[in-house]
């Protein structure tokens, strides 16, 4: 004994741990054949191994093969859609600022970071952009948790979900497996928004100015027919900025093998990601450059048996990254003034070589672009996890002890060189034309100034340091199995701009028994607690029970030859979720803010208030889960799991502020007061005929979560349709879209006719949008504001993938849909969709629009310069479909062995986002072709195995 | 127990060292509370700052970035709707003027959105925050251990002085409002209704005496901002004027225009006095009487030179005329309280963008900017130099020549900036003759003509407090909270309303104000003719300091004089005989503005309406009539 605890704190001491108890658990669990058919998997690969021992848990494990089916620059944008219950929301698709946002089964709860699915990577927890940048072909498998017996575990921080990845690892193999993969991909735009020509714009302008009764801007709009006229342009300033396509490409090479003793796994990726900016280096490469993101993974994973009780694995991660981008704008800015700047403001080069510029656009993208320096971005990732197991059969058969330290830490700085030179606008008189000096020279305004600035800091930068200890206890007797567990853990995460660590510390256990692989039975729970809360509110208790009843071992369907395989299974508990936006929520602080100046001298005094009354029962965000599923597997080839849930999220944070008078001055504090219920449904079925020699499969999933907000503090109000609860999270709300205001609406002075319902946001004219006055007062007002479509988060999500191998070829195919999704126009298309107002541009969406010879056929309000707050509420007239269905991936491969030395050489096309669907008109649905795109592409691979 | 396990675990299998029960303790420090605040004298300084910040503004705005002049709401002031909305749109000024404020849209300026916390009541919340911090001022200071009895009572005036002048501000909104004099326990149930007209000018009077009483009379110079005996008897005098004027102490023959803005039972308490009373005007007068008995005291005097007028072009103090002088000398002697929370201070970060941008003047950007227009309808209320009225004509050849021709009231020039008119502030390239005309006969847009709505020509721009001297620096502007002229206009205001016609003193007292101003002296009108005279002498001389919209709900103007359509110059560019740029002009419709009679009480914010406790807690909500 005492020689045992000698070695363990050595081992402590010299820190050589790690792997999370849960990690380790499940491996040494022999998985049942009928089960190990359940798991989803590519042939290549059947190593993949699900990390959790709770058979009854809803839980889904896609193997990391998956993941190279589509070729992006942003690890997470693979998980479109093979997970289903994870919904994956497209962020940009700029090089290097891609990241997605995750959610579990829709949301459940109204603060965003109580959505946040929590990350883990080998054991131990991680943030979302150390999984970004990490490349597809070190991961072994990824596994959603997603309800209680598998999230309660993870007590206050598995609220929201739990995302597990998992590296590969070494394996027992007389000969070193060096693996060699090149992908090369060509990129291009999906789709960009249409905007006018100069001539068009020029016109629809002028009559924009008549309908706001002013007179005409541009006297000759012939003009601008002509192309090459320098004052009086047509600009295609997408095509003037960026190139049709762009490449992305990557390299690695891995090495993976090992013997009873070491096992290892080795790999080296080098990734390159292009942007699509045109010439940017026309001046000088100083000067500018194309949008690029390039980087270098390294990854050592090592499992040590130092003994014949004593092991070891050790996991290392390194990755840099290097962001380039242009110094002139960020990628919003740019695609926005692309959108904004009319074809016809300004010539990219005036006739005298200099830059163009007008003072309503004040952005020359290309003079940006080419001339404004270079913002360099740097990232360094590190992630090491070290864990031991000791094997304690001394004690009693089957117990170990397991241990584990992680350090996770990212630095993000950056460099850069930032110029100005001016920029030249051409004098312009009342009739569009140049004015003339004296000498009958073109008179330029100078825009802008020299400058130069050069300077280098930090972004951002974040540590996270775990420690964790525990028992492991799995043994048979006879027919009965016990599986157990207890695990201690710390954690604490700092970043830049947190005060406090955030700190945890926590006690889990979990038991699992079955009895003759038949009546299975999980207990799962923590005892958990964080810094944020106190004492005495600390530690929260998270239980959870599951029950699983395997019918196919039953006697009466064993023999049967249509089910292999059925499952029952049913789970209940908690979890819980802190929220490191609302921390210390129990004390009451003096806050700083607002002042006053005194004195001849003018000295400012700092002022100091109460802060928020304190909310002494101050506690985090719970969620009760309910999860029914069942798994079957038919005639050894369909495969089916489908998982009910419904769950419930208590102690959501609010201000009450709708029962507290405004009289009393007080700064109230969040209290854990509101509720949302959230339920829906998983399902997956799978076909796979692996015995013939044309092998193929057919999966489908499907996942459905419809929240609803069951208690909010809200102000009183007459309707129902004006709360927020009983209706979804981000509910759209807006006014019924009546048709346009005719003429026939108003008498001679323009004054709307009585019985003619008029808007309280302006005084209408004809040709602007008409609304249904839901409550009858003849106004339409927020009042009028009715519930409408759906949120802008799908509710439902569908993934089709179908596939075969036949002789060296094989083919897969992978289809994403979400449905049940309403976006709004307003929201986040306004630049497309506002003609003129703040001198934006116009473009397609504004085409048709009304006019008294137009009146019955118009699909947009009159055109205006001016902005119009009745035509700019949320309505139904901007509302649109968001559903869509993306062709993710395609890939056609085929693999041969020419020379005996090596193993496989497979060489494959990919496709990737090729095509979508979808129902708005002109717009691509997922993110509305507004910011940086995004992009299709089509890739060759090659893949040398030896 | 599971604590103990697990720490117990923790220390078998690791380490003694390392397993501290503190693991998840919140390291010291960073926590100040109330009670560490009013500890030491240093420390309460923040506390009292923070009143400040909070209570003691004056009618300047607030807050968000997009806040225009208090006069947006009257007819004094129209900025382009809706090509300037996102600067109109703060108060909801564009609403307003239309006729469609509403509960959720009312023009309390409160305290913009813009602030480092939330609050429950929407603008009207806000004023309750300074109530609140003023009474946790008050009731604390006492805790002080290093000050001594005479520095926490001066600290008490102050505090009382903040609450009852928040208090007017939400009584110059609503009407009788709920009055909140000690800071609100969280605990047990609180309900305070809205109180009557009476009670609460009666406590903003009563909270003014008690002020004057532990307030010095003077404050040395480092001490500049912090109000003073004399800043309590004026707020006093102008709740009391206040309560005198009709909206308030009506007489019976003005009832009928504001029928429709009572409720014609008891509940109109909370509107106005049951009763008409002349001596309330007695009282009003009485009050500014005692301001300027003591003023002298207090360093306060009306600030004249004898130079009437400003220098043409001058970029100097020392050529502005006196009536200019008053906003731009610093710290001059005819001001009792300035808001300094403008004035060269980190507050707002930037914050001089406070008079730059929220008073926006297209002058003072030079370029960028929004024009305050002034409607011809308020330019018409200036009287010519001799005295006598004016009306503009329908149109001109050349309007800076016009302008001058006119021979206003030196006041208006210095008010108001005109295309044409040399215009000097030394720093960068704002500087010289302002061009705000359209184009025409060759000549381009005037580089200022242009805006967000597009070119317009409009050639009037309000600028007062608008940065020209001292290189164009805005750190000499404090927003006058109250300055002695007030109340010389007041008294003479009071006292003939109370002795129904002017008497000798009567006139002395707009005289004197009209003489710094170089007009003529008024003389020889009765009783109405000198009300028109006092009123618009008050709207002139105190333009765009904020007053205008009370002064026409108090004397139940407003449904007479804000329902019209307001109308502006516009120049456009033509060439004169010689070939140079001529600024032809012609009047132009800016808007029609819609003042319903339900206007005169703001509707107080659904929300708080909601939670009943501002009516009888039965049928009435407490909700002003007509909302």
């Amino acid at each position: 004994m005492k020689k045992i605890y000698t070695k363990i704190i050595t081992c402590a001491l010299t820190g050589l741990m790690s792997l999370s108890t849960q990690a380790q658990k499940t491996e040494p669990v022999a998985i049942q054949p009928q089960e190990r058919l359940m798991k989803v998997s590519t042939y290549e690969d059947s190593t993949s191994v699900s990390v959790i021992k709770h058979r009854t848990g809803a839980i889904f494990t896609l193997s990391g093969k998956e993941l190279q089916r589509m070729m992006v620059g942003n690890l997470l944008n693979t998980l479109q859609g093979r997970i289903p219950g994870l919904t994956v929301v497209t962020g940009s698709g700029e090089p290097g600022y891609d990241n997605p946002t995750l959610y579990l089964r829709g949301q459940s709860s109204w603060n965003i970071a109580g959505n946040r699915v929590v990350i883990y990577l080998d054991g131990f927890e991680v943030d979302l952009n150390a999984i970004s940048s990490l490349s597809p072909y070190e991961i072994e498998s990824i596994t959603l948790f997603k309800d209680a017996v598998a999230l309660s575990q993870f007590g206050l921080q598995g609220g929201a979900g739990v995302l597990w990845f998992k590296t590969v690892s070494g394996n027992v193999n007389d000969k070193i497996k060096i693996t060699a993969n090149a992908r090369y991909g060509i990129q291009s735009v999906i789709d960009l928004p249409q905007v006018m020509n100069a001539y068009d714009y020029t016109t629809h302008y002028n009559m924009a100015l008549q309908n706001d009764g002013l007179p005409v801007k541009y006297p000759n709009t012939e003009a601008y027919k002509a192309n090459n006229d320098p004052f009086h342009p047509n600009v295609d300033w997408y095509k003037e900025m960026l190139k049709n396509t762009s490449t992305i490409q990557d390299y690695n090479l891995s090495f993976r093998g090992g013997g009873e003793r070491a096992r290892y796994f080795v790999l080296m990726n080098y990734t390159d990601f292009t942007g699509l900016y045109n010439n940017a280096t026309a001046i000088d490469k100083d000067f500018g450059t194309n949008a690029r993101y390039n980087k270098i993974n390294l990854r050592g994973n090592v499992d040590l048996q130092l003994s014949k009780n004593l092991s070891v694995t050790a996991n290392i991660t390194a990755i840099t990254e290097d962001k380039n981008t242009p110094a002139g704008f960020t990628a919003t800015q740019l695609f926005d003034n692309l959108l904004r700047t009319p074809a016809s403001a300004f010539p990219v080069v005036n006739p005298n070589g200099s830059w163009g510029i007008s003072s309503a656009y004040n952005f020359n993208p290309v003079q940006r672009l080419q001339r404004f320096g270079i913002w360099n971005s740097h990232t360094r990732n590190l992630q090491t996890n070290m864990a031991f197991t000791e094997k304690l059969d001394v004690i009693t058969s089957g117990l170990a002890l397991k241990g584990g330290i992680s350090f996770s830490n990212q630095y993000v700085g950056f460099y850069q060189k930032q110029f100005s030179v001016p920029a030249y606008e051409i004098n312009k008189d009342a009739n569009d034309q140049p004015v003339l000096d004296g000498d009958g020279n073109v008179v330029y305004i100078q825009r802008g100034n020299i400058s130069e600035t050069i300077n280098e800091g930090e972004t951002s930068h974040w540590n996270r340091n775990t420690f964790q200890i525990g028992l492991e206890y799995n043994r048979t007797f006879g027919k009965s199995t016990y599986n157990a567990g207890l695990l201690a853990k710390r954690q604490n995460y700092s970043k830049n701009g947190l005060v406090y660590q955030l700190r945890h510390q926590a006690l889990s256990g979990s038991f699992s028994y079955d009895y003759d692989n038949t009546y299975l039975f999980d207990v799962a729970a923590s005892y958990n607690g964080s810094t944020d809360f106190a004492p005495g509110n600390r530690y929260g208790f998270f239980p959870s029970v599951g029950l699983g009843w395997v019918l196919s071992n039953e006697s009466f369907l064993s023999s049967s030859n249509t089910v292999d395989h059925l499952k029952l299974r049913a789970t209940w508990g908690k979890v819980g979720n802190d929220n490191e936006a609302y921390r210390f929520l129990y004390q009451q602080w003096a806050a700083g803010g607002g002042g006053w100046t005194v004195g001849s001298d003018n000295i400012f005094r700092g002022g100091r208030r109460e802060g928020a009354v304190s909310n002494a029962a101050f506690g985090w965000e719970t969620k009760t889960i309910l999860n029914l599923g069942i798994d079957i597997t038919v005639l050894k080839k369909l495969k089916g799991t489908v998982d009910l849930f419904s769950e419930k999220r208590t102690g959501i944070l609010e201000r009450p502020d709708a029962l507290v008078p405004g009289y009393t001055g007080f700064l109230l504090q969040f209290l854990n007061t509101g509720e949302v219920q959230n339920k829906g449904f998983e399902i997956s079925l799978a076909y796979e005929e692996n015995e013939k020699a044309f092998r193929h499969y057919l999966r489908v999933s499907a996942a459905f979560a419809r929240n609803k907000i069951t208690k909010r503090s809200e102000a009183i109000q007459p309707y129902d349709y004006l709360y927020s609860r009983n209706f979804r999270l981000d509910q759209f709300k807006g006014l019924a879209f009546d048709g346009f205001y005719q003429e026939s609406d108003f008498d001679a002075t323009g004054i709307l006719l009585p019985g003619t319902v008029s808007s309280s946001y302006a005084t209408v004219k004809p040709g602007d949008m008409k609304f249904k006055d839901q409550d009858g007062n003849g106004v339409i007002n927020d009042m009028d504001k009715i519930p409408m479509g759906f949120a802008k988060l799908p509710e439902i999500t569908l993934g089709f993938n179908l596939g075969f191998r036949y002789k060296g070829f094989d083919f897969d195919a992978f289809l994403q849909g979400v449905m049940n999704r309403t976006v709004s126009l307003l929201d986040d298309a306004y630049i497309y969709t506002h003609p003129f107002v703040n001198n934006n541009n116009m473009t397609v969406f504004s085409q048709n629009s009304w006019t008294p010879q137009t009146a019955n056929t118009a699909t947009y309000p009159r055109l205006s310069t001016l902005s119009n707050a009745n035509n700019d509420q949320q309505s139904d007239f901007w509302l649109r479909n968001g559903n869509f269905f993306k062709l993710r991936s395609i890939e056609l491969g085929y693999t041969f062995s020419l020379i005996k030395e090596l193993d496989d050489v497979r060489v494959f096309v990919n496709g990737t986002n090729l095509f979508t669907w979808d129902k708005i008109e002109d717009l691509e649905a997922e993110r509305l072709s507004m910011g940086y795109p995004l992009m299709r592409a089509v890739t060759l691979g090659l893949k040398v195995k030896l | 127990m599971i604590n103990s396990l697990l720490c117990a675990i923790l220390l078998l299998l690791i380490s003694t060292t390392s397993c501290t029960k503190n693991f998840l303790e919140k390291p010291k420090g960073g926590a100040v509370t109330v009670d560490t605040i009013f500890h030491t004298k240093n420390q309460a300084q923040y506390a009292i700052a923070r009143m400040y910040g909070w209570c003691v503004r004056g009618y300047l705005p607030q807050g968000s970035t997009d806040l225009p002049r208090p006069e947006i709401l009257t007819d004094a002031l129209y900025i382009i709707s809706p090509g300037y909305d996102w600067a109109n749109a703060g108060i909801n000024g564009p609403i307003y003027k239309r006729g469609n404020m509403g509960p959720n849209s009312n023009v309390d300026y409160g305290w913009g959105a813009t602030t480092d916390e939330s609050v429950t009541g929407g603008a009207m919340g806000w004023h309750y925050k300074g109530i609140r911090q003023a009474n946790i001022v008050f009731r604390n200071i006492d805790m002080v251990v290093d000050a001594d009895q005479d520095w926490k009572n001066d600290v008490k005036g102050q505090a009382l002085f903040c609450r009852a002048l928040q208090h007017y501000e939400l009584f110059r909104y609503y009407g009788g409002i709920p009055i909140v004099s000690v800071p609100l326990s969280g605990e047990g149930e609180i309900n305070v209704g809205r109180s009557s007209v009476q009670s609460v000018v009666d406590s903003i009077v009563d909270w003014c005496d008690k002020a004057v009483d532990l307030l010095p009379e003077t404050r040395p110079s480092s001490d500049y901002g912090r109000i003073t005996r004399l800043a309590a008897l004026a707020l006093k005098s102008r709740v009391l004027l206040y309560a005198a004027s009709p909206l308030y102490n009506t007489p019976d023959h003005m009832k009928a225009a504001l029928s429709s803005a009572r409720f014609g039972d008891a509940r109109d308490t909370v509107l106005c006095y049951p009763v008409y009373s002349k001596d309330r005007w007695k009282l009003a007068a009485d009050a500014a009487k005692a301001v300027i008995d003591n003023a002298a005291a207090a360093g306060v005097a009306i600030y004249n030179t004898g130079k009437a007028e400003t220098e043409p072009g001058t970029d100097t103090y020392a050529g502005l005329g006196d009536y200019e002088a008053v906003w731009n000398v610093y710290a001059n002697k005819e001001l009792i309280l300035v808001s300094t929370k403008n004035q060269n201070g980190s507050d707002w970060g930037a914050n001089l963008t406070a008079w730059g941008k929220f008073l926006s003047s297209k002058v003072g950007e030079w370029e960028w900017g929004v024009k305050n227009n002034m409607p011809i309808e308020f330019m018409q209320l200036y009287e010519k130099k001799d005295g006598t009225r004016f009306t503009l004509p329908a149109s001109g050849a050349d309007l800076p020549v016009d302008i001058r021709n006119f021979n206003l009231d030196p006041r208006f020039y210095q008010t108001v900036a005109y295309d044409g008119m040399f215009f000097r502030a030394a720093s960068g390239a704002k500087y010289g003759t302002i061009p705000f005309y359209k184009g025409g006969d060759g000549f381009a847009d005037g580089a200022l003509s242009s805006s967000d709505a597009g070119s317009d020509g409009y050639a009037l721009d309000v600028y007062k407090f608008v940065a020209r001297v001292d290189n164009g620096s805005w750190n000499h502007f404090a927003w006058p909270v109250f300055r002695l002229a007030e109340f010389y206009l007041s008294y003479a205001e009071a006292l003939n309303e109370f002795h129904d016609g002017p008497s000798g003193e009567t006139y002395f007292y707009i005289n004197e104000i009209r003489k710094r101003a170089g007009m003529p002296n008024k003389s020889g009108l009765d009783y109405a003719g000198f009300q028109a005279a006092i009123q618009n002498e008050r709207t002139i001389e105190l333009a765009y300091e904020g007053h205008r919209y009370n002064d026409l709900l108090r004397w139940v103007k407003a449904h007479q004089v804000l329902n019209t359509n307001l109308r502006g110059i516009a120049t456009t560019a033509r060439r004169g005989g010689d070939g140079s740029l001529k600024r032809s002009w012609e009047i132009v419709p800016f808007m029609t503005q819609v003042f319903p009679v339900r206007y005169y009480y703001l509707p107080f914010i659904t929300s708080e309406v909601s939670k009943n406790y501002l009516g009888d807690g039965a049928a009435w909500d407490g909700q002003n009539p007509g909302w």
